[in-house]
Protein backbone atom coordinates (compact mmCIF):
# COMPACT_ATOMS: atom_id res chain seq x y z
CA UNK A 1 0.00 0.00 0.00
CA UNK A 2 2.92 2.36 0.62
CA UNK A 3 3.64 2.29 -3.10
CA UNK A 4 0.20 1.74 -4.60
CA UNK A 5 -1.55 4.68 -2.93
CA UNK A 6 0.99 7.36 -4.03
CA UNK A 7 1.03 5.86 -7.58
CA UNK A 8 -2.79 5.95 -7.65
CA UNK A 9 -2.85 9.59 -6.46
CA UNK A 10 -0.15 10.63 -8.96
CA UNK A 11 -2.00 8.93 -11.83
CA UNK A 12 -5.33 10.58 -10.95
CA UNK A 13 -3.68 14.01 -10.67
CA UNK A 14 -1.79 13.48 -13.95
CA UNK A 15 -5.06 12.50 -15.67
CA UNK A 16 -6.78 15.56 -14.24
CA UNK A 17 -3.92 17.83 -15.38
CA UNK A 18 -4.05 16.29 -18.85
CA UNK A 19 -7.82 16.79 -19.21
CA UNK A 20 -7.46 20.32 -17.83
CA UNK A 21 -4.76 21.19 -20.37
CA UNK A 22 -6.71 19.94 -23.39
CA UNK A 23 -10.10 21.40 -22.32
CA UNK A 24 -10.00 24.85 -23.85
CA UNK A 25 -13.27 26.29 -22.65
CA UNK A 26 -14.40 26.76 -19.09
CA UNK A 27 -17.97 27.27 -20.32
CA UNK A 28 -18.07 23.72 -21.71
CA UNK A 29 -16.62 22.08 -18.64
CA UNK A 30 -18.54 23.04 -15.51
CA UNK A 31 -16.70 20.64 -13.20
CA UNK A 32 -13.34 22.03 -14.34
CA UNK A 33 -14.53 25.53 -13.47
CA UNK A 34 -15.10 24.33 -9.92
CA UNK A 35 -11.62 22.85 -9.72
CA UNK A 36 -10.23 26.09 -11.21
CA UNK A 37 -11.46 27.84 -8.06
CA UNK A 38 -9.70 25.26 -5.90
CA UNK A 39 -6.51 25.69 -7.89
CA UNK A 40 -6.74 29.48 -7.65
CA UNK A 41 -7.06 29.13 -3.88
CA UNK A 42 -4.09 26.75 -3.78
CA UNK A 43 -1.97 29.27 -5.71
CA UNK A 44 -2.66 31.83 -2.97
CA UNK A 45 -1.69 29.29 -0.33
CA UNK A 46 1.51 28.55 -2.27
CA UNK A 47 2.37 32.26 -2.38
CA UNK A 48 1.83 32.51 1.36
CA UNK A 49 3.99 29.45 1.99
CA UNK A 50 6.64 30.99 -0.28
CA UNK A 51 6.63 34.16 1.83
CA UNK A 52 7.02 32.11 5.02
CA UNK A 53 9.83 30.05 3.53
CA UNK A 54 11.65 33.18 2.31
CA UNK A 55 11.32 34.67 5.80
CA UNK A 56 12.77 31.52 7.43
CA UNK A 57 15.68 31.51 5.00
CA UNK A 58 16.58 35.14 5.58
CA UNK A 59 15.94 34.93 9.33
CA UNK A 60 18.54 32.17 9.37
CA UNK A 61 20.98 34.43 7.49
CA UNK A 62 20.46 37.16 10.09
CA UNK A 63 20.72 34.84 13.07
CA UNK A 64 24.04 33.42 11.84
CA UNK A 65 25.33 36.80 10.68
CA UNK A 66 26.14 35.42 7.23
CA UNK A 67 27.78 37.65 4.64
CA UNK A 68 25.48 40.50 3.47
CA UNK A 69 22.99 39.64 6.26
CA UNK A 70 21.85 43.27 6.27
CA UNK A 71 20.18 42.68 2.89
CA UNK A 72 18.20 39.86 4.48
CA UNK A 73 16.91 42.36 7.04
CA UNK A 74 15.83 44.70 4.23
CA UNK A 75 14.17 41.81 2.38
CA UNK A 76 12.09 40.73 5.40
CA UNK A 77 11.13 44.29 6.36
CA UNK A 78 10.05 45.19 2.80
CA UNK A 79 8.20 41.89 2.25
CA UNK A 80 6.03 42.04 5.35
CA UNK A 81 5.62 45.79 5.74
CA UNK A 82 4.48 46.29 2.13
CA UNK A 83 2.12 43.32 2.44
CA UNK A 84 0.74 44.67 5.71
CA UNK A 85 0.29 48.14 4.22
CA UNK A 86 -1.69 46.70 1.29
CA UNK A 87 -3.83 44.43 3.47
CA UNK A 88 -4.42 46.65 6.46
CA UNK A 89 -3.84 50.21 5.21
CA UNK A 90 -7.51 51.03 4.78
CA UNK A 91 -8.68 49.00 7.73
CA UNK A 92 -8.47 45.30 8.44
CA UNK A 93 -9.39 43.23 5.35
CA UNK A 94 -11.31 46.00 3.56
CA UNK A 95 -9.42 45.04 0.38
CA UNK A 96 -8.84 48.67 -0.54
CA UNK A 97 -5.27 48.93 0.72
CA UNK A 98 -3.71 49.27 -2.70
CA UNK A 99 -5.67 52.50 -3.19
CA UNK A 100 -3.57 54.18 -0.52
CA UNK A 101 -1.44 57.01 -2.00
CA UNK A 102 1.60 55.77 -0.01
CA UNK A 103 1.14 52.22 -1.29
CA UNK A 104 0.91 53.47 -4.86
CA UNK A 105 3.81 55.84 -4.45
CA UNK A 106 6.07 53.01 -3.32
CA UNK A 107 5.02 51.09 -6.42
CA UNK A 108 5.23 53.93 -8.96
CA UNK A 109 8.24 55.82 -7.61
CA UNK A 110 10.37 52.97 -6.31
CA UNK A 111 9.45 49.54 -7.63
CA UNK A 112 8.98 50.48 -11.30
CA UNK A 113 12.10 52.68 -11.64
CA UNK A 114 14.28 50.09 -9.87
CA UNK A 115 12.95 47.34 -12.14
CA UNK A 116 13.49 49.50 -15.24
CA UNK A 117 16.98 50.56 -14.16
CA UNK A 118 18.14 46.98 -13.60
CA UNK A 119 16.77 45.88 -16.96
CA UNK A 120 18.27 48.87 -18.79
CA UNK A 121 21.75 47.80 -17.63
CA UNK A 122 21.37 44.99 -20.15
CA UNK A 123 22.07 47.48 -22.96
CA UNK A 124 25.58 47.95 -21.58
CA UNK A 125 26.26 44.32 -20.75
CA UNK A 126 24.96 43.12 -24.13
CA UNK A 127 27.22 45.59 -25.96
CA UNK A 128 30.24 44.35 -24.01
CA UNK A 129 29.24 40.66 -24.34
CA UNK A 130 28.58 40.96 -28.10
CA UNK A 131 32.00 42.56 -28.58
CA UNK A 132 33.70 39.68 -26.78
CA UNK A 133 31.59 36.76 -28.05
CA UNK A 134 31.07 37.49 -31.75
CA UNK A 135 34.47 36.46 -33.13
CA UNK A 136 35.12 34.64 -36.41
CA UNK A 137 36.67 31.65 -34.63
CA UNK A 138 34.77 28.97 -36.55
CA UNK A 139 32.44 28.79 -39.55
CA UNK A 140 29.43 28.37 -37.24
CA UNK A 141 30.44 31.40 -35.18
CA UNK A 142 30.88 33.42 -38.38
CA UNK A 143 27.40 32.43 -39.60
CA UNK A 144 25.93 33.49 -36.26
CA UNK A 145 27.80 36.79 -36.39
CA UNK A 146 26.55 37.59 -39.91
CA UNK A 147 22.93 36.72 -39.02
CA UNK A 148 23.12 38.78 -35.82
CA UNK A 149 24.36 41.83 -37.73
CA UNK A 150 21.61 41.48 -40.35
CA UNK A 151 18.90 41.17 -37.68
CA UNK A 152 20.28 44.15 -35.76
CA UNK A 153 20.32 46.29 -38.88
CA UNK A 154 16.88 45.14 -39.99
CA UNK A 155 15.38 46.25 -36.68
CA UNK A 156 16.46 49.89 -36.75
CA UNK A 157 15.96 52.75 -39.24
CA UNK A 158 19.72 53.11 -39.84
CA UNK A 159 19.67 49.67 -41.49
CA UNK A 160 17.26 50.95 -44.11
CA UNK A 161 19.43 54.00 -44.67
CA UNK A 162 22.42 51.72 -45.38
CA UNK A 163 20.48 49.27 -47.60
CA UNK A 164 16.73 49.35 -48.19
CA UNK A 165 16.51 45.53 -48.33
CA UNK A 166 17.77 44.94 -44.76
CA UNK A 167 14.23 44.80 -43.23
CA UNK A 168 13.09 42.31 -45.89
CA UNK A 169 16.17 40.16 -45.40
CA UNK A 170 15.80 40.26 -41.60
CA UNK A 171 12.13 39.34 -41.88
CA UNK A 172 12.96 36.40 -44.17
CA UNK A 173 15.48 35.08 -41.64
CA UNK A 174 12.94 35.35 -38.83
CA UNK A 175 10.13 33.86 -40.85
CA UNK A 176 11.84 30.82 -42.34
CA UNK A 177 15.17 29.60 -40.88
CA UNK A 178 14.37 30.94 -37.41
CA UNK A 179 10.75 29.73 -37.33
CA UNK A 180 11.82 26.32 -38.59
CA UNK A 181 14.48 26.06 -35.89
CA UNK A 182 12.08 27.24 -33.18
CA UNK A 183 9.49 24.67 -34.27
CA UNK A 184 12.08 21.92 -34.04
CA UNK A 185 13.02 23.00 -30.52
CA UNK A 186 9.38 23.27 -29.44
CA UNK A 187 8.46 19.86 -30.86
CA UNK A 188 11.52 18.36 -29.15
CA UNK A 189 10.52 19.89 -25.82
CA UNK A 190 6.96 18.64 -26.26
CA UNK A 191 8.06 15.09 -27.06
CA UNK A 192 10.40 15.05 -24.06
CA UNK A 193 7.66 16.30 -21.75
CA UNK A 194 5.16 13.85 -23.21
CA UNK A 195 7.55 10.94 -22.70
CA UNK A 196 8.14 11.98 -19.08
CA UNK A 197 4.37 12.27 -18.50
CA UNK A 198 3.74 8.89 -20.08
CA UNK A 199 6.28 7.27 -17.77
CA UNK A 200 4.38 8.77 -14.83
CA UNK A 201 1.06 7.51 -16.20
CA UNK A 202 2.38 3.99 -16.65
CA UNK A 203 4.01 3.89 -13.26
CA UNK A 204 7.50 3.59 -14.76
CA UNK A 205 8.67 6.85 -13.17
CA UNK A 206 8.98 6.24 -9.43
CA UNK A 207 11.65 8.65 -8.30
CA UNK A 208 9.06 10.75 -6.50
CA UNK A 209 8.44 7.71 -4.28
CA UNK A 210 12.05 7.74 -3.24
CA UNK A 211 12.73 4.66 -5.39
CA UNK B 1 51.08 46.33 -29.22
CA UNK B 2 49.77 47.85 -32.46
CA UNK B 3 46.52 49.78 -32.64
CA UNK B 4 44.91 46.84 -34.50
CA UNK B 5 45.81 44.46 -31.72
CA UNK B 6 44.34 46.82 -29.16
CA UNK B 7 40.96 46.43 -30.84
CA UNK B 8 40.99 42.86 -29.56
CA UNK B 9 40.90 44.04 -25.97
CA UNK B 10 38.92 47.24 -25.59
CA UNK B 11 38.33 47.99 -21.92
CA UNK B 12 34.66 47.36 -20.97
CA UNK B 13 34.51 50.81 -19.34
CA UNK B 14 35.08 52.47 -22.73
CA UNK B 15 32.30 50.34 -24.19
CA UNK B 16 29.93 51.44 -21.41
CA UNK B 17 30.87 55.09 -21.97
CA UNK B 18 30.33 54.89 -25.74
CA UNK B 19 27.02 53.08 -25.23
CA UNK B 20 25.81 55.75 -22.81
CA UNK B 21 26.68 58.47 -25.35
CA UNK B 22 25.07 56.48 -28.17
CA UNK B 23 21.84 56.32 -26.20
CA UNK B 24 21.77 59.83 -24.78
CA UNK B 25 22.96 62.06 -27.64
CA UNK B 26 20.30 61.04 -30.22
CA UNK B 27 17.58 61.68 -27.63
CA UNK B 28 18.93 65.21 -27.09
CA UNK B 29 19.57 65.83 -30.81
CA UNK B 30 17.17 63.61 -32.86
CA UNK B 31 18.27 62.66 -36.36
CA UNK B 32 14.87 61.61 -37.72
CA UNK B 33 15.84 58.65 -39.90
CA UNK B 34 13.16 57.31 -42.26
CA UNK B 35 11.45 54.07 -41.28
CA UNK B 36 9.29 51.59 -43.19
CA UNK B 37 6.38 49.60 -41.75
CA UNK B 38 6.73 45.84 -41.44
CA UNK B 39 4.07 44.37 -43.77
CA UNK B 40 3.87 41.05 -41.91
CA UNK B 41 4.00 42.12 -38.28
CA UNK B 42 2.73 45.68 -37.79
CA UNK B 43 0.52 46.29 -40.84
CA UNK B 44 -1.97 43.43 -40.12
CA UNK B 45 -2.28 44.70 -36.54
CA UNK B 46 -3.18 48.19 -37.76
CA UNK B 47 -5.53 46.88 -40.47
CA UNK B 48 -7.46 44.80 -37.93
CA UNK B 49 -8.31 47.83 -35.79
CA UNK B 50 -8.66 50.22 -38.70
CA UNK B 51 -10.71 48.10 -41.11
CA UNK B 52 -11.77 44.74 -39.70
CA UNK B 53 -13.15 45.36 -36.20
CA UNK B 54 -16.93 45.93 -36.28
CA UNK B 55 -17.97 49.34 -34.91
CA UNK B 56 -18.17 49.68 -31.13
CA UNK B 57 -16.26 46.43 -30.54
CA UNK B 58 -15.06 45.34 -27.12
CA UNK B 59 -11.38 44.37 -27.00
CA UNK B 60 -9.52 42.76 -24.09
CA UNK B 61 -6.02 44.10 -23.46
CA UNK B 62 -3.63 42.16 -21.24
CA UNK B 63 -0.57 43.78 -19.67
CA UNK B 64 1.77 40.82 -19.13
CA UNK B 65 4.89 42.86 -18.47
CA UNK B 66 6.70 44.74 -15.71
CA UNK B 67 8.84 47.84 -15.31
CA UNK B 68 11.83 46.25 -17.03
CA UNK B 69 9.96 45.89 -20.30
CA UNK B 70 7.78 48.99 -19.97
CA UNK B 71 10.11 50.94 -22.29
CA UNK B 72 8.99 48.68 -25.13
CA UNK B 73 5.46 47.69 -24.11
CA UNK B 74 4.15 51.04 -22.80
CA UNK B 75 4.47 52.86 -26.18
CA UNK B 76 2.91 49.86 -27.95
CA UNK B 77 -0.08 49.93 -25.63
CA UNK B 78 -0.40 53.71 -25.84
CA UNK B 79 -0.48 53.64 -29.66
CA UNK B 80 -3.01 50.75 -29.83
CA UNK B 81 -5.23 52.26 -27.16
CA UNK B 82 -5.21 55.66 -28.88
CA UNK B 83 -6.19 54.01 -32.15
CA UNK B 84 -8.98 51.96 -30.54
CA UNK B 85 -10.42 54.98 -28.75
CA UNK B 86 -10.33 57.11 -31.89
CA UNK B 87 -12.21 54.40 -33.77
CA UNK B 88 -14.86 54.32 -31.03
CA UNK B 89 -14.08 50.84 -29.69
CA UNK B 90 -14.14 49.80 -26.04
CA UNK B 91 -11.33 48.29 -23.99
CA UNK B 92 -11.21 46.22 -20.80
CA UNK B 93 -7.71 45.87 -19.44
CA UNK B 94 -6.57 42.90 -17.40
CA UNK B 95 -3.06 41.88 -16.36
CA UNK B 96 -1.41 38.49 -16.06
CA UNK B 97 1.53 40.24 -14.38
CA UNK B 98 0.89 42.12 -11.16
CA UNK B 99 3.18 45.05 -12.03
CA UNK B 100 1.59 45.31 -15.47
CA UNK B 101 -1.79 46.19 -13.96
CA UNK B 102 -0.72 49.51 -12.48
CA UNK B 103 1.72 50.34 -15.29
CA UNK B 104 -0.94 49.84 -17.93
CA UNK B 105 -3.45 51.96 -16.02
CA UNK B 106 -0.99 54.84 -15.99
CA UNK B 107 -0.51 54.44 -19.76
CA UNK B 108 -4.17 54.30 -20.77
CA UNK B 109 -5.24 57.03 -18.33
CA UNK B 110 -2.72 59.42 -19.91
CA UNK B 111 -3.92 58.62 -23.45
CA UNK B 112 -7.58 58.78 -22.36
CA UNK B 113 -7.08 62.32 -21.07
CA UNK B 114 -5.69 63.35 -24.48
CA UNK B 115 -8.41 61.72 -26.59
CA UNK B 116 -11.31 62.41 -24.22
CA UNK B 117 -12.09 58.77 -23.39
CA UNK B 118 -14.19 58.26 -20.27
CA UNK B 119 -13.35 55.65 -17.62
CA UNK B 120 -16.19 53.20 -17.14
CA UNK B 121 -17.84 54.06 -20.44
CA UNK B 122 -15.00 53.64 -22.96
CA UNK B 123 -12.53 51.59 -20.95
CA UNK B 124 -12.13 49.82 -17.63
CA UNK B 125 -8.95 48.61 -15.96
CA UNK B 126 -9.88 45.42 -14.13
CA UNK B 127 -6.30 44.64 -13.12
CA UNK B 128 -4.53 41.55 -11.82
CA UNK B 129 -5.66 38.78 -9.52
CA UNK B 130 -3.60 35.97 -8.06
CA UNK B 131 -4.26 32.50 -9.43
CA UNK B 132 -2.31 32.21 -12.67
CA UNK B 133 -3.82 30.27 -15.57
CA UNK B 134 -6.78 28.82 -13.59
CA UNK B 135 -7.78 32.40 -12.77
CA UNK B 136 -7.51 33.41 -16.43
CA UNK B 137 -9.65 30.46 -17.47
CA UNK B 138 -12.28 31.29 -14.87
CA UNK B 139 -12.80 34.61 -16.69
CA UNK B 140 -14.27 32.59 -19.57
CA UNK B 141 -17.07 31.52 -17.28
CA UNK B 142 -17.68 34.54 -15.08
CA UNK B 143 -15.54 37.66 -15.53
CA UNK B 144 -17.07 39.48 -12.60
CA UNK B 145 -16.54 36.61 -10.16
CA UNK B 146 -12.96 36.14 -11.42
CA UNK B 147 -12.31 39.82 -10.73
CA UNK B 148 -14.07 39.60 -7.34
CA UNK B 149 -16.55 42.17 -8.63
CA UNK B 150 -14.20 45.17 -8.50
CA UNK B 151 -11.76 47.02 -10.77
CA UNK B 152 -8.11 47.73 -10.02
CA UNK B 153 -9.02 50.49 -7.56
CA UNK B 154 -11.65 48.48 -5.73
CA UNK B 155 -14.65 50.19 -7.39
CA UNK B 156 -17.58 47.89 -8.03
CA UNK B 157 -17.80 46.75 -11.67
CA UNK B 158 -21.55 47.38 -11.43
CA UNK B 159 -20.86 51.12 -11.48
CA UNK B 160 -19.41 51.00 -15.00
CA UNK B 161 -21.80 50.96 -17.99
CA UNK B 162 -19.15 49.22 -20.11
CA UNK B 163 -19.07 46.22 -17.79
CA UNK B 164 -22.71 45.43 -18.55
CA UNK B 165 -21.39 44.21 -21.91
CA UNK B 166 -18.79 41.91 -20.42
CA UNK B 167 -19.98 39.06 -18.24
CA UNK B 168 -17.49 36.50 -19.51
CA UNK B 169 -14.68 36.35 -22.06
CA UNK B 170 -16.71 34.64 -24.76
CA UNK B 171 -16.75 35.25 -28.52
CA UNK B 172 -20.22 36.82 -28.43
CA UNK B 173 -18.96 39.52 -26.03
CA UNK B 174 -15.32 40.06 -26.98
CA UNK B 175 -14.11 40.88 -30.50
CA UNK B 176 -10.43 40.17 -29.91
CA UNK B 177 -7.52 40.10 -27.52
CA UNK B 178 -4.30 42.11 -27.47
CA UNK B 179 -1.56 40.99 -25.13
CA UNK B 180 1.61 42.95 -24.30
CA UNK B 181 4.01 40.24 -23.34
CA UNK B 182 7.46 40.13 -21.81
CA UNK B 183 7.54 36.45 -20.86
CA UNK B 184 5.56 33.85 -18.97
CA UNK B 185 2.66 33.77 -18.22
CA UNK B 186 1.77 35.40 -21.48
CA UNK B 187 0.85 34.46 -25.02
CA UNK B 188 0.51 30.71 -24.43
CA UNK B 189 -2.45 31.33 -22.08
CA UNK B 190 -4.39 32.59 -25.09
CA UNK B 191 -3.15 30.19 -27.74
CA UNK B 192 -4.07 27.31 -25.43
CA UNK B 193 -7.29 28.40 -23.76
CA UNK B 194 -8.68 31.19 -25.97
CA UNK B 195 -8.01 29.82 -29.46
CA UNK B 196 -11.16 31.19 -31.12
CA UNK B 197 -10.34 34.84 -30.44
CA UNK B 198 -8.32 36.96 -32.89
CA UNK B 199 -5.03 37.37 -31.00
CA UNK B 200 -2.62 40.27 -31.51
CA UNK B 201 0.64 40.64 -29.62
CA UNK B 202 2.85 43.48 -28.45
CA UNK B 203 6.18 41.78 -27.86
CA UNK B 204 9.48 42.77 -26.34
CA UNK B 205 11.92 42.47 -29.26
CA UNK B 206 13.84 39.59 -27.70
CA UNK B 207 10.72 37.39 -27.74
CA UNK B 208 9.90 37.89 -31.42
CA UNK B 209 12.07 35.07 -32.86
CA UNK B 210 10.50 32.58 -30.43
CA UNK B 211 7.00 33.63 -31.39
CA UNK B 212 7.43 33.60 -35.16
CA UNK B 213 6.00 30.04 -35.47
CA UNK B 214 2.78 31.31 -33.86
CA UNK B 215 2.54 34.03 -36.47
CA UNK B 216 3.25 31.58 -39.27
CA UNK B 217 0.54 29.25 -37.94
CA UNK B 218 -1.85 32.24 -37.65
CA UNK B 219 -2.38 31.59 -33.95
CA UNK B 220 -1.17 35.17 -33.67
CA UNK B 221 -2.45 37.48 -36.40
CA UNK B 222 -0.25 40.53 -35.90
CA UNK B 223 2.73 41.45 -33.78
CA UNK B 224 4.52 44.59 -32.65
CA UNK B 225 8.23 43.96 -32.31
CA UNK B 226 9.67 45.94 -29.43
CA UNK B 227 10.15 49.67 -29.63
CA UNK B 228 10.43 49.49 -33.42
CA UNK B 229 6.92 47.97 -33.62
CA UNK B 230 5.55 50.78 -31.46
CA UNK B 231 7.25 53.40 -33.63
CA UNK B 232 5.82 51.81 -36.77
CA UNK B 233 2.36 51.84 -35.23
CA UNK B 234 2.72 55.48 -34.25
CA UNK B 235 3.64 56.20 -37.86
CA UNK B 236 0.57 54.34 -39.14
CA UNK B 237 -1.85 56.26 -36.91
CA UNK B 238 -0.06 59.51 -37.75
CA UNK B 239 0.84 60.34 -34.16
CA UNK B 240 4.59 60.08 -33.59
CA UNK B 241 5.26 59.63 -29.88
CA UNK B 242 7.84 58.30 -27.46
CA UNK B 243 8.79 55.25 -29.55
CA UNK B 244 9.49 57.36 -32.63
CA UNK B 245 11.69 59.67 -30.58
CA UNK B 246 13.72 56.77 -29.24
CA UNK B 247 14.31 55.03 -32.58
CA UNK B 248 17.36 57.17 -33.36
CA UNK B 249 18.94 56.17 -30.04
CA UNK B 250 18.30 52.51 -30.85
CA UNK B 251 19.79 52.97 -34.34
CA UNK B 252 22.99 54.51 -33.01
CA UNK B 253 23.28 51.89 -30.24
CA UNK B 254 22.93 49.04 -32.76
CA UNK B 255 25.53 50.68 -35.02
CA UNK B 256 27.91 51.00 -32.07
CA UNK B 257 27.56 47.28 -31.30
CA UNK B 258 28.22 46.40 -34.95
CA UNK B 259 31.29 48.69 -35.06
CA UNK B 260 32.60 47.09 -31.86
CA UNK B 261 32.10 43.61 -33.32
CA UNK B 262 33.97 44.61 -36.50
CA UNK B 263 36.84 46.19 -34.55
CA UNK B 264 37.05 43.19 -32.23
CA UNK B 265 37.32 40.85 -35.20
CA UNK B 266 39.98 42.98 -36.88
CA UNK B 267 42.03 42.81 -33.68
CA UNK B 268 41.41 39.07 -33.38
CA UNK B 269 42.49 38.35 -36.99
CA UNK B 270 45.61 40.58 -36.80
CA UNK B 271 46.67 38.96 -33.53
CA UNK B 272 46.19 35.44 -34.94
CA UNK B 273 48.21 36.27 -38.09
CA UNK B 274 51.08 37.63 -36.00
CA UNK B 275 51.00 34.51 -33.84
CA UNK B 276 51.19 32.21 -36.87
CA UNK B 277 53.85 34.31 -38.63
Amino acid sequence: MRREVPIFIATVVALYAFVWQVSHHAWNTGWLTQTDLWRTFMVQVAVFLGAINLTRLHANNIRRRREHWIFSVICIVVLWSYMALGMLGNGLFTSGGNNLPTYRWIHDAMLVPIDSAIFSLLAFFIASAAYRAFRVRTREATAMLVVAVIIMLSNVPVGEVIWSKFPTLGQWILKFPNAAGMRGIQIGVFLGTFAATLRLFLGLERKYLGA
Amino acid sequence: MSIWERFDRIDARWIYLFMALALILPVLRPIGMPMSVNPQLTQPFYDWIEKELPPNSLVIMDAAYSGGSAAECDPQMAANFRHLMKKGHKVVLIAQWELGARLSKNVVDAVAREVGAVYGRDYVVAGWRAGGTPWMRSLQDDFWAGMTGVDIDGTSLGEFPLMQRLKAIKPDQVAGIIIYSAGSPGISTYTQFFPEFPLYVGNVAVQVPGNMPLLQARQVLGMLSGLRGAAEYEKLIGEPGRATKLMDAQSVAHMLIIILIVLGNIGYIVKNRQKSA
